[in-house]
Order: C-alpha cells, then sequence, then structure tokens
C-alpha cells in the first residue's frame, strides 16, 4: 500500500535509502504510466497493471490504478480493502488468481458487471471499511498489518506503523493519538509485531479511554507487554499535568 | 434482711414436699405471689440488688464475704422465676454484668497505665481464675458464659493491642528478651487464646517482629556471609522457642513465622550465596574433626535455611562455583560430607537437581582411579619404550618429562571454564602428551581439553648456590618461569616477548605476573615501579631471592578487572536469567501441546506451579516468553477471545 512509500517522504527519508523497492527500478513499462486522463472504459485486466517480471501487481501498479480511479492511494483504505476483497496472501504483491477475483467476489462492485475502471469508480464508496461491523473489520485490520509488511518479515518499522495505524483504524478506537505519542518514544529501529498491531484493536474495542481506561486489569493483563506499557505511558503523562 | 428472706424461703420449700400434683399450683401461686409481693416490691428489689453487688464487689477488693446466703439469695432468685419472666436475669444477673463491666473496664485501665504489661497480665490471670470460681461458689451456672466474655473483653481484648505494641515491656520487648521472658510469653498467648480474636494480633506481631529483626540482621551482617549465616540460625533457633514454648507449637503461629522468614531471606539475593559460602567454610574448615552425627546435625540446620529461599536455581549456581573450588584445590575436609549435602539437596528437590553436582564429585572420583591405573601403566613400561617416545614427540633422546597428577573433568557437569590453552614448557607436554594417549587408548571416542587456566605446578627453583627452593605455582606462572631456564642468569623478559611465547591471554598474564613481583614473594623482578606493569616492562630473575620457608606457596593477586566476587552481587547471574528463560518456554509449549487451547489466567497459575520447585517467576517473565512464542507462531489468541490461547502445532 502506498503509505508505506508515503512515509518514507516523511521525515525519516533515510528510511527510503535503507529499503530496497520491491522490484527493479528501471525497466521499461511504458504501458505502466500511460496518461493521467485515461478512458474510463478501460478494462481492469492483469496485464495492464502487472509487472511484467514480477508476475504480480505490485504498488506501482496499484498506483497506476488508483491515479485512474481518482483517489490517492496513499491515504484511501479502500484501496487496502480492495486488496483485502482480493484475497492478497503476499505483501504488497496480487497474483493473477487473485486478480481474477474481481469478477467473482460479491464484496466487489465488479462482481456480475463488466470488468472496467468504469464500474470499479462507481461502485468505489461500497468498499469503504466503515461499513464494516467489528467482526467483521477484524480481520481487514490484520491484513492491513499483513500486506504492509517487507516480504516475509513478521513485523513493521515503526514509522511505518506510525502513518498506517491511523489510517486502517480511523475512528474504531479512541487511543489512536495516545497510542501513536506513546510509539514515538520508541527508538527508530523498533517494530511492531502482528500480535502487537492485532491486540491495538481489540484493546481499543475492549479498554475504555484515558484517563479511566474502563475494563483495563494491571494485575492480569493478558494484552501485549508493549500495550501494559502505553497505558503506564498515558497514566505517567496524566500525573504530570 | 436477707437471713428473714432466706428461712421464708426454706419454708416455701418444705412446702414443695407435700404431694405433687396439687401443690405444684399452690405452689406456683406462693412463689408467684413471694415473687410479686415481696421481692418485686419496691423497698425489696432494689435493696436486694444492691447488697449482692456490694458484696460482690468488696469481695473483688479483697473482703470475705458470707458465700453461703449469697448462694441461697441468688438460688432463691432462679426459682422464682418462671411461666416466661427470669427474675434471676432481670434484676440481679443484667445489673451484674454491668458492673463487673465497669469494674474491669476502670481497673484494668488504671492498672495498666501504672504498671508493665507482664505485671498486668499476671493480674488479669487472677482476676480471670477468681471470677471463674464465683460461678460454682454462689452464681448460676448460666451467668459463666456471659461473665467470661465480660472479663475477656474487659480485660484482655480492649486491651490487646497496647499490650502487644506498649513500650512498658509489650510483646515486642518480650519476644526480643525472650531468652528470659518465656513465662510472660507464655502466660499473654494463653490469655489471648480465651479471647481468639486477639489471637491474630498476637500473631501478626510475632511476623512482623521476626521480619523486622531479619531485615535488621541482613542490613548489619550481610557483607559478612559466614557470621550472616550463624545469626540467622540464632535467630530462627530464638523463634522457633518462642513457637514451641509460648505459643504452644501451634500451626498458625509456625505457619506465620515461616511466611516471615520467607519474606527476608528472598528479598534479598546475598541470602543464597551467603548460605553457599557457609557451607564452603564448613565443608573446608569447619568439619575438621567432627564426628559424623555432628556434620549430620550441621546440615541439617543449613538444609533448613535452604528450604526457605525461594530462587533455589540461583543457590544452584552459587554452589557449583564452589563447590568446583573446593574439589580442583582438595580443599574438602571430608567427602563424605559432601555427598551427604548433596544427598540432603536431593530429598529436599528431585535428584535432577542435583546430578551435576555429583557428577563433579563422581569424576574426582574417576580421575583418582584413572591416576592409580596410569602410575601402574607407567611402571609396568620398560625405560626405552616405543609408545613412550612417540607420544613425547620430541627428538631429542633424554625423555623430559615430569610427574603429573591429572584430574579429568566432564564438561557438562562443571562450571563454564575459559578453554583458552597456552603453550606449555616441554616437560609439561610431555607428561601430558603421555597422559593424554593413556587415556584416550582406554576411551576413544572423547576429546581432552587441557585446562591451562587451572592447574598448579611445583617448581625446584635455585636462586644461588645456597638459596634452594621449592615454588608452588600456577600453571600459567610455571610457563612464565621456565622461560627463563633457557636464558642466563640476568636476561631479561619483556612482556610482550612473555606474551608471544607462551600465548597467556593478557589479563590472566599481568595477574600472574604480578603475583610474582610482589614484595612478598620477589621471585622475578620487574623494570617498573609501584604495583602495576606496564606494557612496556620487562623482567628478571631477583637472585637475591630470600626466605625463610623451603617451601612456598606464591598466592594469586586479586584484580579488580576479575569478574566480582559472586558474594557481592545483588543480581541474578546472567546464566540463571538465560535459563530460567529457557525453562519458561519449554514449561508454556508443554502445558498447551497438552491443553491444546488456556486462557491466560490459567497458563500464568500452571507455569508458576510447575516452575516453582526451583524458584519463581515473575508473572512479567512468563508473559514475555509467551510473546515470544506467539511471535514465532507456536501459539496464537484466539478469534474470539483475547486471553485464550491456542497451540498451534
Amino acid at each position: 500500500m502506498a503509505p508505506k512509500r508515503k512515509a518514507a517522504a516523511k521525515p525519516a527519508s533515510a528510511k527510503k535509502a535503507k529499503k530496497p523497492a520491491p522490484k527493479k527500478p528501471a525497466s521499461p513499462r511504458g504501458k505502466a504510466k500511460p496518461a493521467a486522463a485515461a478512458a474510463p472504459t478501460q478494462a481492469l485486466d492483469f496485464a495492464t497493471y502487472a509487472d511484467p517480471e514480477e508476475g504480480f501487481v505490485t504498488f506501482e501498479g496499484l498506483e497506476v490504478l488508483a491515479d485512474r480511479l481518482g483517489i490517492d492511494a496513499s491515504s484511501d483504505t479502500k484501496l487496502l480493502a480492495l486488496c483485502w476483497r482480493l484475497g492478497a496472501e503476499k505483501p504488497g504483491a496480487l497474483s493473477e488468481e487473485e486478480w481474477d477475483r474481481f469478477a467473482s467476489s460479491p464484496h466487489l462492485p465488479t462482481h456480475g458487471k463488466p470488468l472496467t475502471v468504469q464500474t470499479l469508480k462507481a461502485g468505489w464508496a461500497s468498499l469503504d471499511p466503515n461499513f464494516l461491523d467489528n467482526a467483521e473489520f477484524r480481520p481487514f485490520f490484520k491484513f492491513c498489518f499483513e500486506f504492509n509488511r517487507e516480504g516475509t518479515k513478521r513485523f513493521l518499522e515503526r514509522d511505518t506503523a506510525l502513518a498506517l495505524l491511523p489510517l486502517c483504524i480511523e475512528d474504531r478506537s479512541k487511543h489512536t493519538l495516545n497510542f501513536l505519542e506513546f510509539l514515538e518514544t520508541k527508538p527508530e529501529d523498533f517494530k511492531i509485531n502482528r500480535d502487537q498491531w492485532c491486540s491495538f484493536l481489540d484493546f481499543s474495542l475492549a479498554v475504555g479511554p484515558a484517563p479511566e481506561f474502563d475494563g483495563w486489569d494491571s494485575e492480569e493483563s493478558s494484552w501485549p507487554i508493549l500495550i501494559d506499557e502505553y497505558v503506564e505511558f498515558v497514566q505517567e503523562k496524566l500525573k504530570e499535568t | 434482711m436477707l437471713r428473714s428472706l432466706n428461712l421464708w424461703f426454706a419454708h416455701a420449700s418444705v412446702c414443695r414436699y407435700v404431694p405433687q400434683s396439687k401443690k405444684m399450683t399452690v405452689y406456683d401461686l406462693g412463689l408467684w405471689a413471694f415473687r410479686e409481693t415481696i421481692v418485686r416490691h419496691e423497698l425489696v428489689r432494689e435493696r436486694l440488688r444492691k447488697l449482692l453487688l456490694a458484696n460482690i464487689r468488696s469481695e473483688r477488693l479483697g473482703q470475705l464475704i458470707d458465700h453461703n446466703s449469697m448462694r441461697c439469695a441468688l438460688n432463691m432468685l432462679t426459682e422464682l422465676g418462671g411461666d416466661g419472666s427470669s427474675i434471676y436475669e432481670e434484676d440481679f444477673e443484667l445489673f451484674f454484668l454491668e458492673d463487673t463491666c465497669r469494674f474491669y473496664r476502670c481497673e484494668s485501665r488504671l492498672f495498666l497505665s501504672e504498671h508493665s504489661c507482664p505485671d498486668y497480665l499476671r493480674k488479669i490471670e487472677s482476676r480471670i481464675t477468681e471470677e471463674m470460681k464465683r460461678v460454682p461458689n454462689y452464681l448460676h451456672a448460666s451467668t459463666r458464659p456471659k461473665l467470661k466474655h465480660i472479663v475477656e473483653h474487659e480485660l484482655i481484648s480492649a486491651h490487646a493491642s497496647t499490650l502487644i505494641g506498649s513500650k512498658k515491656i509489650g510483646f515486642s520487648t518480650l519476644l526480643k528478651e525472650s531468652e528470659y521472658k518465656m513465662d510472660d510469653l507464655r502466660r499473654m498467648y494463653a490469655l489471648f487464646l480465651q479471647a481468639p480474636a486477639t489471637l491474630d494480633m498476637l500473631r501478626t506481631a510475632l511476623y512482623e517482629h521476626a521480619r523486622t529483626a531479619g531485615r535488621l540482621l541482613i542490613i548489619d551482617q550481610i557483607k559478612e556471609p559466614i557470621g550472616f549465616v550463624r545469626s540467622l540460625l540464632a535467630l530462627r533457633t530464638k523463634y522457633k522457642k518462642v513457637v514451641y514454648i509460648a505459643f504452644q507449637r501451634e500451626t498458625l503461629a509456625q505457619k506465620k513465622l515461616k511466611e516471615a522468614f520467607d519474606s527476608f531471606l528472598n528479598a534479598d539475593i546475598r541470602c543464597a550465596s551467603s548460605l553457599v559460602a557457609y557451607i564452603d567454610e564448613l565443608m573446608r574448615t569447619g568439619f575438621k574433626g567432627s564426628t559424623e552425627s555432628e556434620v549430620e546435625h550441621e546440615l541439617d540446620k543449613v538444609i533448613v535455611i535452604f528450604r526457605y529461599l525461594q530462587d533455589k536455581d540461583i543457590f544452584e549456581v552459587f554452589y557449583k562455583q564452589y563447590l568446583a573450588k573446593r574439589l580442583l584445590n582438595r580443599r574438602s575436609t571430608s567427602s563424605e560430607a559432601e555427598r551427604q549435602m548433596l544427598a540432603k539437596l536431593k530429598s529436599e528437590c528431585g535428584y535432577q537437581y542435583t546430578t551435576k553436582l555429583e557428577g563433579m564429585l563422581t569424576d574426582i572420583r574417576f580421575s583418582r582411579n584413572t591416576m592409580e591405573k596410569y602410575a601402574a601403566h607407567q611402571d609396568r613400561l620398560p625405560p626405552t619404550s616405543e609408545v613412550r617416545s612417540n607420544a613425547s614427540g620430541s627428538e631429542s633422546d633424554t625423555k623430559e618429562s615430569c610427574d603429573m597428577e591429572v584430574t579429568v573433568l566432564t564438561s557438562g557437569y562443571w562450571p563454564p571454564q575459559s578453554i583458552v590453552s597456552c603453550a606449555i614448557p616441554s616437560h609439561a607436554a610431555a607428561a601430558a602428551g603421555d597422559f593424554q594417549s593413556f587415556y584416550l587408548e582406554q576411551h576413544s571416542g572423547r576429546k581432552l581439553t587441557w585446562l591451562t587456566g587451572s592447574g598448579t605446578a611445583e617448581l625446584k627453583a635455585s636462586f644461588s648456590a645456597t638459596a634452594k627452593h621449592e615454588l608452588n605455582v600456577s600453571t600459567y606462572q610455571m610457563c612464565i618461569l621456565s622461560q627463563f631456564n633457557k636464558l642466563n642468569c640476568r636476561a631479561e623478559l619483556s612482556l610482550q616477548e612473555i606474551i608471544d611465547v607462551t600465548k597467556i591471554p593478557h589479563i590472566e598474564l599481568k595477574r600472574h605476573l604480578v603475583s610474582l613481583c610482589t614484595p612478598k614473594h620477589r621471585i622475578l623482578q620487574k623494570k617498573s615501579k609501584g604495583k602495576g606493569l606496564s606494557n612496556d616492562d620487562s623482567f628478571q630473575v631477583n637472585e637475591l631471592f630470600l626466605s625463610k620457608l623451603k617451601r612456598i606457596r606464591v598466592p594469586l593477586v586479586a584484580m579488580r578487572e576479575i569478574t566480582p566476587h559472586p558474594h557481592q552481587t545483588d543480581h541474578i547471574p546472567a546464566a540463571v536469567q538465560e535459563d530460567r528463560r529457557h525453562l519458561c518456554e519449554a514449561t508454556v509449549v508443554r502445558i498447551m501441546k497438552a491443553r491444546k487451547q488456556a486462557k491466560h489466567n490459567d497458563l500464568i497459575a500452571e507455569v508458576t506451579r510447575q516452575l516453582n520447585q526451583r524458584f519463581y517467576p515473575q508473572p512479567q517473565s512468563i508473559k514475555k516468553c509467551i510473546e515470544s512464542l506467539l511471535e514465532r507462531e507456536y501459539l496464537e489468541r484466539s478469534s474470539q477471545d483475547p486471553r485464550m490461547y491456542i497451540y498451534l502445532a
């Protein structure tokens, strides 16, 4: 998802140099970067967006699609929701088989309709994760983590998480601002793992906002230690003010 | 007045013996009439009561009263009761109890303010006896429990906290001087026993006192481990006596005492290492000349303290270190005592706890056997044997060798030793080579590594024609000194040259070198002045070396860079922490594998239960282990309940 790249553009720009781009930089892909004003009835085929060397649709291809849809790839979670509904298994990549689900998945606006950018654009709003109830949202939230990992790594870098978390969780958590502040106190090479990421959502749903933290039991907390530290952090902060 | 009433009563009772049936009603009627008209009469009622109470009061103040008439009067009141009303209770007992209450409240307060607690206890002991006698003397039996309750309350319960905390020889003071004040303590317990609610306060006070005493002891004496353990044992004996004698061996008091010791001994890791140091002292010198039963007795006391320790794995690490030193330096007075100690540890903690330690003892025994076999083997060999020259591998004809005694250690049992080998002089190398080939012939498939960091050597040194001494030095020192053999008398060797030839690690080299240059044993002279060595220092043999002794043991100087003595740290050793982490993870996996899924609290509880024998796992550490296992995908959280973990096969 583009947010990763955008995060690289933010203050921690050194990151960009560190992370190798997921594919070869200088491959001539004329068809991957056509003029911005594309024909609305353009077909949604795999070949158009896939990286020919990788055999997958990668972040670049998705950016192109975003362009044509008229959305901002770095901040529109519906794009993530799209990848989720397509069942993307590998981070940052969509296979042809997964792409084919544009037609077969009932969750997508292109189901039973012509496979064009137009159709997708028309039904774009339906992909909004805000429509999901908490139970459905959980797997989507987990997907956000999985999809934005680098390759087979089991974590997200701190800065990626800082950019991605507020985007994905939107209004479902009253802890977001505090938690981001807390994450910023961690060193730059701090990594957040899947358990911590998913637990943040569960925690937000189970425990009330500061300062009461209703539903929080410090003695018998089974939350990851990171969450315990977060609560302590906020409590300390409130003591000082 | 009473007398006349008595007579009347006697008359009424005579009437009783007339045929029953009819006379019951008459009797009852008579009683009723008597009661209403006389006893309950305004003038009679109050006066009667006042007199009765006044009598009792006088008796309490030490005067003698007529028990008989008291008894008769009170009996009369009892008999007059019936059809729902109890004259005895309403007209007498109620007021009596109130009066008693007031009397004792007053007396106890006054007495306590003027006297010490032990005196007060004696007083109330006698008062209680006195009051209880009052019942058979003239009071009705039913009054007994009520009287008892009031007396206990006013005399004991109301003042319990004062008695415990008072500076005027309260419970705390008595405990401090428990040797001399056992009687008072015993009385206190016996009295408090009658008011059970106060007993808890007493027990808690005992707990607090023991715990505070323990804490102070640690602050005072922990720097001196042997003294500390001795004082600790004395402290325990003292409190044990209190519980056995004063508290009549009560289980709850014993429990409280155990809790107190548990709490202060486990607050400081140095207690574990002190105990190990104490045992070390016993093994090295304390047991000299002791009989087997004396040894047994001492070790039993040690085990008592050991039982209180929560972190038994820390004890094991320290014990291993000390045991290794003892065994390798032959400092143990009696191997039987060592074995006894291990047997006791085994029965406390199970065989797994002591396998390595026992392995160490076995290694020593086997080494001795091996040496015997080796000696026999050497004797059998003809002097010009081919085997010999092959083994030594030296090109010269002279069989340079020396006598060597080897201890073979099984690496898994002993504390980790550094295995950086240095270059040893040819004599020693020859002997080592000989032994090695002998050993490997017997045990093929094994690998021997020579630990040059340990071991000693005896060197015959001739400083001049007259000054000949035997020096007992470390292996490294032997390597250093033998370098001077090849040179002539005044030759110097630089530090760097010594390093190059001997290949001894730098820090160790400094330590062993400096030990050879100390004012007391100046075997070598160094160029630089002062205590330390400089990097471009050089050394030569001290021709003017003098000593009264023929055999000299050169001690090693202590250097601060070397890791601190285990006793000085109060952190958990890193090896133990690592060990605990592994154990914890293994336990979590084992439990989850069996249960397939478990709630967080249950898992924590079960892990704690299984590890408790060895150490107390902090819930946070267990949590860290769980998180690590979650990350490595051994476990996952249930999607329905984030507090539930599921085992991933």
